[in-house]
């Protein structure tokens, strides 16, 4: 055991030593987010203070905890002669101590059992965000202060504790009672809380356990050994209170403390502490499977032509890779011309299949396509970004193939607001649209549905279409975007609420007798590409796009607009933007859609 | 009778004065409780006059993907920086197998000569992706309140070509020549913050280095092998002055690719508020500028500006919703905001689109957008 694996100094820089060792622990924890998850984190928030105080989560409980250093003193016996030869007990160490806050969700029948001015405080509308600004020590918080975590770290840097210290059951005692009396205008009077009863009875050492085996997981990972870990019981006086707000022992009852201590290296123990060894951590949080796999996931990206598949991915992966989750992206375009893969071009690795559709065509291509990505980059995800007219029932078909590859990861379908706006094309029976087959099925096999260029609706608009959404695929999250964006955690979130059951873009595909899944080949898209040898103006472009007639469903291409130099220029459900791209490379316009003015 | 349902009503003021009579008490389990203290501590650092800081580098490496395939194909973000047989510290054994001893040792003849061309050049061969490197580092000059400038050179990159080029052309050669610059400032030990070292080294051999105190042995000895001569001021953990109004700060934190703690500077400008200037605040800038609010007193009680790499926080936020850069900062109502670097291109334009004040560059000298401070820009606080 070397402590300098956790923090690579000596002890003794600072007052606030062992909040560094926590810090570096679980900050070390959380490089790769998949590890950080497979020992159990689900997400912390740091709050800077002379007292460093984190809120955070933790797998398999619902609480959000309040962890807050309070301090440090040493122990021991300083001189190198009394380590030599005394007992194990005396070793000079640095003994931290924490606070430990529950939070229970608003709604949880556990916080019934909290004091009631915790749960009166949880009662109240500010609650959720008072707890984001946690930073321990105020007033409002000490009634969900359940616990205590000690750290025990020896300064010769070869021995480390953790200890959880909390009441089995932290009851305070009611002397007088407490009655509804006072509330005058309740018409039910009677006891809230009935004389000698307890006015608060929390299961407290409970509530931990998940958080301290997380914690405990951690160190041993980070310091590679297994923690040594013993349990111990102590008791002190039970306390009751008065009306006056008096305080006092009661004679017959005790509070009996449970401490749980997961250690590394020589034991930190103090002379006096009777510990029972205990074989393993308990509560220790064990993987779900998908986290536990060693295949990267792949992601599968849809949406029609034009929706706004690329300017979302584009943000996702800048969110991603703002975290160092580094994710690859195959691409597959419908024509000749990867104009996505150039736009993409220095973001990340680009794998781009060939002309053709992965959906069809295509599918042998993508077992070498992603071959190739995962041995140039072997990340943890990847997401593949299918033409605007795959249907992803027929590349989920095809992924099925590639288990031993990857592990199937969501669906997320962009949807375009502006072309979904009318009713039209949500109804596969319907008037709609002639290509509403495929709308229809990228709509139905979503994961997550990104309701894209939500600002150009109404709000009234956009109430509606997303209840139609949510008619048409009650399982999927469907989130607004503009410009592709959204709250990306929320993607994570999404995936870890199907942690235990099926993504719904996983559950078996069924058709009824006589029908298979639509594609867009007997819809009769067809791809063309004009190129420009000279800058085309605006209007002679926009004059363009109307000749290739109501069919026209898409445009796109990086080309030279008179007065405005190289443009990258998009369209899309009768939506034209063009936007200067000084540096690019023309790459010429590719026309999508079912008319053969095209 | 039902607590919940009862409080539910006093908290919607049906029952005033009730609670008053429950004999609240404040009696928490915990056996040795330490007094409460959320007080906020504000240390008094002084103020200078105005801060002006010079893009030199923010372009730490050019193509986003190459780095990727590095970082994964090395074994990714737990690796150990001197063993990715990244420039200039090549074996030539390929990815994931170099060491510092066996890099350091090709490269080392060349440094002594001060023909750093040289030593990247054999660097290049022994190494993998070496042209993708370029660095991060800005000068800062700060001008205190009677008038003086001090300049501080802020982190010095990773490509010797690239770096000494990035010198010339903001004429930090020769500042670093004449003795003009009084302090180097080492934020933390990522090659691309730091591995051209030596072009400083070998300008200003004598310029007083500023690093954290938990640099690992091989950027320590970098320092040395470099040529440095000078005083060297390891800074530990928190608040480190440098001058009336200006401070290091400090981070103790573990950063990927086994590299451990960061440090910002902190300049309190009379009458304006406080600036940052940050190499990639890995710690998070969620901590670090609620470090600031908790810790620094500064004019006006504004956070006032921001200069560098902006990484929003090491952690997952344990609710989704709030997972958000431009979310996270909205608090603290910045007036001037140059960003680059790992801040990220879309971020930046999402600051653009909320309505910060973002400043903005030119995208020159492969800067790669205009919402980005970017090489050759000029920032100061106040405008």
């Amino acid at each position: 055991m070397k402590l300098e694996h956790i923090l690579p100094r000596a002890l003794g820089d600072s007052h606030s030593d062992c909040a560094s060792i926590f810090t570096s622990l679980v900050m070390g924890a959380h490089f790769e987010r998949s590890r950080a998850r497979s020992l159990g984190w689900r997400g912390v928030r740091p709050c800077a203070s002379e007292h460093p105080a984190w809120t955070c989560r933790a797998a398999g409980s619902d609480l959000v905890f309040g962890i807050r250093f309070d301090g440090e003193e040493s122990c021991g016996d300083a001189s190198p002669a009394a380590s030599r030869e005394r007992a194990a007990a005396s070793r000079h160490c640095l003994r931290g101590y924490f606070s430990l806050y529950a939070f229970p969700p608003a709604d949880s029948p556990l916080l019934d059992s909290f004091p009631l001015a915790a749960l009166q405080y949880a009662l109240s509308p500010g609650y959720k965000d008072a707890i984001r600004e946690f930073s321990g020590g105020e007033p409002a918080f000490q009634a969900f202060r359940m616990g205590q975590l000690r750290l025990d770290a020896s300064f010769a840097g070869d021995a480390l504790a953790l200890t959880l210290e909390a009441p089995a059951r932290h009851r305070v005692l009611a002397a007088d009672g407490i009655t509804a009396d006072a509330c005058a205008d309740a018409p039910e009077k009677g006891w809230l809380v009935a004389p000698g009863a307890p006015e608060c009875d929390v299961p407290a050492f409970r509530l931990f356990m998940r958080l301290f085996a997380v914690l405990a997981a951690t160190a041993e990972q980070r310091l590679d050994e297994k923690a040594a870990v013993s349990r111990g019981l102590s008791s002190v006086p039970r306390m009751c209170f008065h009306r006056d707000g008096r305080m006092e022992e009661c004679p017959e009852e005790k509070e009996f403390l449970i401490n749980c201590t997961a250690s590394f290296g020589p034991s930190l123990a103090l002379a006096g502490e009777a510990l029972t060894p205990l074989r393993s951590l308990p509560a220790r949080y064990r993987a779900q499977e998908p986290e536990r796999r060693s295949l990267p996931v792949l992601h599968v990206l849809t949406g029609f032509l034009g929706a706004g598949k690329t300017t979302f991915l584009r943000r996702w992966l800048d969110f991603l890779h703002g975290r160092e989750r580094y994710t690859g992206v195959i691409q597959n375009e419908f024509g000749k011309v990867a104009l996505d893969a150039a736009l993409m071009k220095g973001d990340t690795v680009v794998e781009a299949l060939d002309e053709g559709c992965v959906c069809c065509s295509l599918a042998d291509s993508l077992r070498p396509g992603l071959e190739r990505i995962i041995a140039a980059m072997p990340a943890e995800q990847f997401v593949l970004e299918t033409t605007g007219l795959a249907n992803p029932a027929n590349v989920m078909a095809a992924l099925n193939g590639l288990r031993d590859l990857v592990a199937p990861g969501l669906v997320i379908t962009v949807a375009d607001a502006l072309d979904l706006r009318g009713n039209r094309a949500l109804s596969p029976d319907g008037p709609g649209l002639e290509n509403a087959g495929i709308r229809h099925a990228q709509l139905r096999k979503a994961d997550v549905i990104i309701v894209n260029k939500s600002d150009m609706l109404s709000s009234a608009e956009l109430e509606a279409l997303i209840s139609r959404l949510r008619a048409l695929n009650g399982k999927a999250l469907v989130l607004a975007a503009q410009y592709g964006n959204i709250a990306f955690a929320e993607l994570d979130a999404w995936i870890d609420a199907h942690g235990e059951t099926r993504l719904p873009s996983h559950a078996p595909h069924i058709l009824p007798m006589g029908q298979k899944d639509v594609t867009h080949a007997e819809e009769g898209y067809i791809a063309r590409i004009v190129t420009f040898e000279q800058p085309v103006s605006q209007a002679g472009l926009e004059q363009l796009l109307r000749r290739a007639g109501p069919g026209l469903c898409r445009a796109k291409g990086i080309i030279p607009i008179e007065g405005k130099g190289i443009c990258i220029v998009q369209y899309a459900a009768s939506r034209l933007e063009i936007t200067p791209a000084p540096g690019e490379m023309p790459v010429g316009l590719t026309l999508i859609g079912t008319n053969p003015a095209i | 009778m039902n607590r919940r349902e009862f409080l539910k009503g006093a908290s919607l003021g049906l029952g005033a004065g009730a609670l008053g009579a429950m004999g609240l008490y404040s009696y928490t389990p915990a056996r040795r409780a330490f007094l409460p203290d959320i007080n906020r501590q504000m240390s008094d650092f002084g103020v200078c006059k105005s801060v002006k800081v010079t893009n030199i580098s923010e372009t730490s490496w050019f193509d986003n993907g190459v780095f990727m395939k590095n970082v994964t194909g090395a074994g990714g973000l737990l690796v150990d920086q001197y063993t990715f047989n990244w420039a200039p510290f090549g074996n030539g054994k390929g990815i994931g197998k170099g060491s510092y001893e066996e890099g350091i040792a090709k490269i080392k003849p060349y440094i002594q000569k001060g023909d750093l061309h040289g030593a990247w050049a054999v660097a290049k061969e022994n190494s993998v992706d070496a042209d993708n490197a370029g660095g991060f580092s800005c000068l800062v000059e700060v001008e205190a309140m009677d008038g003086k400038v001090s300049k501080y050179l802020f982190d010095c990159g990773w490509n010797y070509d690239w770096m000494e080029e990035s010198f010339k052309r903001e004429g930090i050669d020769n500042m670093l020549a004449n003795g003009e610059i009084d302090g180097f400032i080492q934020t933390h030990e990522h090659m691309d913050h730091y591995w051209a070292f030596p072009v400083v080294a070998k300008y200003g051999p004598n310029v007083h280095v500023y690093t954290p105190s938990t640099f690992y042995p091989q950027g320590k000895q970098y320092i040395k092998d470099s040529g440095h001569t000078g005083e060297l001021t390891e800074v530990k953990k928190g608040l480190y002055s440098l001058q009336p109004g200006v401070a290091l700060y400090q981070f103790e934190c573990p950063i990927i690719f086994k590299v451990f703690g960061e440090m910002s500077l902190y300049c309190n400008v009379k009458d304006v508020g406080l600036v940052s200037i940050t190499g990639c605040c890995h710690q998070g800038i969620i901590l670090f500028a609620d470090t600031a609010y908790k810790e620094l007193k500064y004019e006006k009680d504004q956070f006032y500006g921001l200069y560098g790499g902006l990484h929003i926080s090491p952690f997952d936020d344990w609710d989704p919703k709030y997972d958000d850069l431009v979310i996270g900062l909205k608090k603290w109502d910045l007036q001037r905001v140059g960003c680059n670097h790992c801040t990220g291109l879309i971020t930046a334009q999402k600051f653009v689109d909320a309505g910060y004040p973002v400043v903005q560059g030119t995208a020159r000298f492969r800067s790669k957008t205009t919402n980005y401070l970017g090489n050759g820009d000029i920032i100061t606080f106040p405008a």
